[in-house]
């Protein structure tokens, strides 16, 4: 196999072309399954992530490529890398990486920025904001439900 | 410059999410939290309300006759909590437990009601002669117009008495 065919491209939706390991994109199973029918050439357009989502995906798709390729570092380690590395996430990049985690098929870090998105919404008022969702309901209906199930409003 | 970005990132909110990626983000809500977000908005409450049902397991209600109290065992969680009975069940036997209605029979051998435990509503039958049922149980939750009752008595050598009883709804 020749270095060129180890090396893949892929390019964002506003164009940003980044060259990485094979072994590192084929994480992604949407990747993996565009190589395997070979129906894409070196380079691969990935047209729903933009390129500042691309850089975040990439850097922990290579995090998890040298972990699972040598296993130099423990799983507390990787666990902790995980941790940081959604810690500082706004409301717009958690939700856009989890598009993209979706898109490109890649279940770990699906699982990572779902998990990051419910522990960061632990009260309504967070919810709200940190979400950016518009409440719909009526007065009468939020107080319905509140009421039906008080045990779980009573803090 | 810099205003109009920080508008843009704003405007990005999860009501857009797909409804399968928010159910991910709700299954990981323990339930609690699953009920307070429920009040987000109302597709967050479609969404809590599908993963809720999945998840949660009803306790079975486990009793003791000769004790003053009641046990909910939750068999998934190998898990027991104890109650205090309602005066109201000291002393009756609990024939059977059906949508969340008990049907007992009262200590008196007379009276058969239904009770719910948690509203204490208490909807009275009017048949004397469920008192001396060996067993009885019921279809439905006796708010329900198909509530049918069954009875069995007199189960001697070679027969059995089987009655059953519709609870006409007003």
């Amino acid at each position: 196999m020749s270095k060129s065919e180890k090396k893949i491209v892929l390019k964002s939706l506003d164009n940003e072309a980044f060259e990485v390991e094979k072994a590192v994109a084929l994480q992604s199973q949407t990747i993996w399954v565009m190589c395997e029918d070979k129906c894409v050439g070196n380079e691969i357009p990935l047209e729903n992530v933009t390129g500042q989502i691309l850089a975040k995906v990439i850097d922990y798709c290579k995090k998890h490529a040298v972990v699972d390729g040598d296993g130099d570092e423990s799983s507390e380690e990787l666990k902790n890398w995980d941790t940081e590395f959604t810690k500082n996430m706004d409301q717009s990049t958690l939700f856009n990486m989890i598009l993209a985690a979706n898109y490109l098929n890649i279940k770990s870090l699906l699982n990572l920025t779902c998990q990051a998105v419910a522990d960061k919404t632990k009260t309504i008022d967070e919810f709200h904001t940190f979400l950016n969702i518009e409440n719909n309901f009526t007065p009468e209906e939020e107080a319905q439900i509140c009421q039906e199930n008080l045990w779980a409003f009573d803090d | 410059m810099k205003k109009k970005k920080r508008t843009e990132a704003n405007n990005q909110t999860f009501s857009n999410l797909p409804f399968e990626l928010t159910l991910l983000i709700l299954e990981r809500l323990s339930l609690k939290d699953n009920i307070r977000a429920s009040i987000v908005c109302k597709t967050w409450q479609v969404a809590c309300v599908s993963v809720r049902v999945k998840e949660y397991s009803t306790p079975l209600l486990m009793r003791s006759p000769c004790r003053e109290e009641y046990e909910l065992y939750d068999p998934l969680l190998d898990k027991t909590h104890i109650c205090k009975s309602s005066p109201v069940l000291r002393g009756s036997h609990i024939h059977c437990s059906t949508d969340g209605w008990l049907l007992v029979r009262h200590r008196n051998f007379r009276d058969t009601f239904f009770l719910n435990p948690f509203t204490h509503e208490r909807i009275g039958l009017p048949w004397p002669d469920m008192g001396s049922s060996l067993a009885l149980a019921s279809s439905c939750a006796p708010t329900s117009n198909s509530c049918v009752l069954f009875s069995v008595s007199d189960f001697t050598e070679g027969s059995i008495t089987i009655k059953t009883y519709r609870l006409a709804t007003k």
